[in-house]
C-alpha cells in the first residue's frame, strides 16, 4: 500500500541577493565597518503548517495561483525539500515526472541515454538495458537513437524523454503540469499511453492549472493558498469556491 | 556519515554524472580524453627540463619530480575548484528528486580520479626509463593515494557546501590556489630551502598531501613524521568536516 502523510510541514526559503551571498560583505559586516550594510536574509514561508495524508486510489490536483507554494508541495513530497518543521512518512516507490529528461547526456546517443534516464529513475543498468527494446519502439525513433540526442530536434528529443520516463510505473507519481510530447499523431499516442500510466499508479499528485484535465483525472483537489491548504476536497466542492473568489476583488486580507 | 554511505551507494547515479561531465567536456575532440593526456604531459616535460636546467639538478631526478608533482596538485586543484561549482551548476537534480548531497562529490572525485590515474601513465613511464625503479618504498604509494582521496572529498565536501551559500568563495578560493602553488614543493624540493623554512613546509597541508603520493612513487623515503602528519591532517579533517557536513548538507538545497 502507497501512502503519503505530511504533518505540520513547514518550509521556509532562505532568500539570498547579492549580498547576503558574498561572504566578503559578511565578514566586514561582523567587523562592524559601515562598509558592508548586511541584512539578514529575508525568509519567504512556502509552506505553512501543511497537514495531509494521502492512499492508494487518490489522485489529487493541487490548486492554486502562481506561488502558491504547489511545486514546494511537491519537491516537499519527492524528498528534495527536506521539511524545516513538521514530519513527512512516504511509503511506496516516488517517480518524479517534474523534469522529464533528468539525467540525460546530450552527448551520449538516444540507445545512451535510454539506459542513464532509467538509472536515474532508480533502475539498476540491467534493468534498464532490459526496458530499453520496448522504449526504442514506443519512441519510433529508428536509427536515430544511434546518433547522439544533440542532433536531435526539440520535438524528437521530447519524445524520447516521454518514452522513457513513461516506461517505468512507480508507485506514487508526482507531476507538476501535463507531460506531452511530438506531432500531432504522436501527442494521441502519448495521451494513451500516460493515461494508462496514471491509471495504474497508486498515488497521483498533478499541480496544474489545466481545470479540464484536473476534473477528468482527479478524485481529490487540494487547494494551496500562501502556502497553507485552504481547502481540500473533490473538485466539486473546491473549484467553485476557489474560482469565486479569485474573481472576487480582494478585501481586507 | 550516513550521508556519505548514501552517497556511495547511489555510484550508479555518480558513475554517470562523472562520466557525462567528462563526454561534455570532449565530446568534439577526437582524440577525447588522450588529448589531456599529451597536453598535461607535455606542460610537465617543458616545466621539468626547464626547471631542471633552472635549479641544475640533473634531470633525470627533476622531471619525474616535477611531473608526478604536478599530477597530483592538477588533482588537488581541479577536485577543489569544480567541487566550489558542483551544486550550483547541478541543482537542477537536487530539485527534481531526493538526491543524497554527496553524490555529486563523489561524481567530482570519480572524473577527477580517472583524469589523473591517466595523467599519471606519462610521469610512470619516466620514472621507470629514467631509473626511477619501483622499490619498497613504492608500496606506500597506496596508502598516500588513499590519504589524498579521503582528504580531497573531505575538503571538497566542505568546500561545495560553503560555496552553494557564499558565492563569491569560488574567486577567492581561484586566487588561495594560485598562492598555495608557490609556497607548495611542486617545482622546487623541499630540500632547497634553509632549514628554518623547512619546518614552516610541515604546516603546508597540500606540501604534505603531494609529498605522500610523490616521494614513495620516486622511491623517496617518506618520514615517519611527515606519515604521522598526514593521517592526523586527514583525521583531523574528517573531525571538523563531518560535523559541518552532517549540519549542512540537508539544507544545500535550500540554497541552490
Amino acid at each position: 500500500m502507497a501512502r503519503i502523510s505530511l504533518s505540520s510541514v513547514t518550509v521556509d526559503f532562505p532568500i539570498h541577493n547579492a549580498s547576503s551571498r558574498s561572504l566578503q560583505l559578511h565578514v566586514f559586516g561582523a567587523i562592524g565597518g559601515a562598509l558592508a550594510e548586511h541584512k539578514k536574509a529575508v525568509v519567504i514561508r512556502a509552506l505553512d503548517d501543511v497537514t495531509l495524508t494521502l492512499e492508494d486510489g487518490d489522485r489529487v490536483g493541487i490548486l492554486g495561483q502562481n506561488g502558491a507554494g504547489k511545486t514546494t508541495l511537491l519537491r516537499v513530497m519527492a524528498g528534495a525539500y527536506p521539511p524545516m518543521r513538521g514530519t513527512i512518512a512516504v511509503d511506496g516507490r516516488v517517480s518524479s515526472l517534474t523534469n522529464i529528461n533528468l539525467g540525460m547526456d546530450l552527448e551520449a546517443t538516444g540507445l545512451e541515454n535510454i539506459v542513464f534516464r532509467c538509472v536515474f529513475m532508480g533502475l539498476t543498468f540491467a534493468e534498464a538495458k532490459q526496458l530499453s527494446p520496448s522504449i526504442q519502439e514506443f519512441s519510433e525513433l529508428g536509427e536515430y537513437l544511434r546518433l547522439p540526442v544533440r542532433t536531435y530536434s526539440a520535438g524528437m528529443f521530447l519524445r524520447l524523454a516521454f518514452a522513457i520516463s513513461t516506461s517505468i510505473e512507480p508507485e506514487i507519481l508526482l507531476m507538476d503540469e501535463m507531460i506531452s510530447a511530438g506531432d500531432a499523431r504522436f501527442i494521441a499516442k502519448a495521451q494513451g499511453r500516460l493515461t494508462e500510466l496514471l491509471r495504474r499508479v497508486k498515488i497521483l499528485v498533478l499541480a496544474t492549472h489545466d481545470v479540464g484535465i484536473m476534473q477528468s483525472l482527479c478524485n481529490k483537489v487540494i487547494w494551496m493558498h500562501q502556502g497553507k491548504v485552504r481547502k481540500a476536497g473533490t473538485f466539486q466542492e473546491t473549484y467553485p469556491i476557489y474560482l469565486a473568489e479569485m474573481h472576487e476583488p480582494r478585501s481586507g486580507g | 556519515m550516513q550521508q556519505l554511505f548514501e552517497g556511495a551507494r547511489a555510484w550508479r547515479l555518480w558513475y554517470l554524472m562523472g562520466s557525462a561531465e567528462m563526454r561534455r567536456r570532449f565530446a568534439r575532440a577526437r582524440l577525447g580524453q588522450v588529448w589531456i593526456m599529451l597536453s598535461s604531459a607535455l606542460l610537465v616535460s617543458s616545466m621539468g627540463l626547464v626547471w631542471s636546467f633552472l635549479w641544475k639538478q640533473p634531470v633525470g631526478e627533476m622531471l619525474p619530480f616535477i611531473a608526478i608533482g604536478m599530477m597530483v596538485w592538477q588533482l588537488l586543484t581541479s577536485v577543489l575548484n569544480d567541487s566550489a561549482l558542483a551544486f550550483p551548476a547541478n541543482s537542477h537534480y537536487f530539485l527534481n528528486q531526493y538526491m543524497s548531497a554527496s553524490t555529486i562529490i563523489y561524481a567530482v572525485l570519480y572524473r577527477n580520479g580517472v583524469t589523473f590515474l591517466l595523467n599519471m601513465i606519462y610521469p610512470l613511464v619516466l620514472c621507470i626509463v629514467l631509473g626511477n625503479a619501483p622499490n619498497l618504498y613504492t608500496c606506500l604509494t597506496v596508502v598516500g593515494l588513499a590519504c589524498l582521496t579521503i582528504s580531497c572529498f573531505l575538503m571538497g565536501y566542505v568546500i561545495a557546501i560553503l560555496c552553494a551559500r557564499f558565492r563569491d568563495i569560488v574567486q577567492i578560493l581561484t586566487t588561495f590556489l594560485q598562492v598555495i602553488f608557490f609556497v607548495t614543493p611542486v617545482l622546487w624540493k623541499p630540500e632547497f630551502l634553509p632549514l628554518q623554512a623547512h619546518q614552516l613546509l610541515a604546516w603546508n597541508p597540500f606540501a604534505l598531501l603531494i609529498a605522500i603520493v610523490r616521494d614513495p612513487l620516486l622511491g623517496r623515503p617518506v618520514s615517519g613524521f611527515t606519515w604521522i602528519s598526514a593521517l592526523g591532517l586527514a583525521l583531523f579533517t574528517a573531525l571538523l568536516a563531518l560535523p559541518f557536513i552532517g549540519k549542512f548538507s540537508r539544507r544545500v538545497v535550500y540554497w541552490l
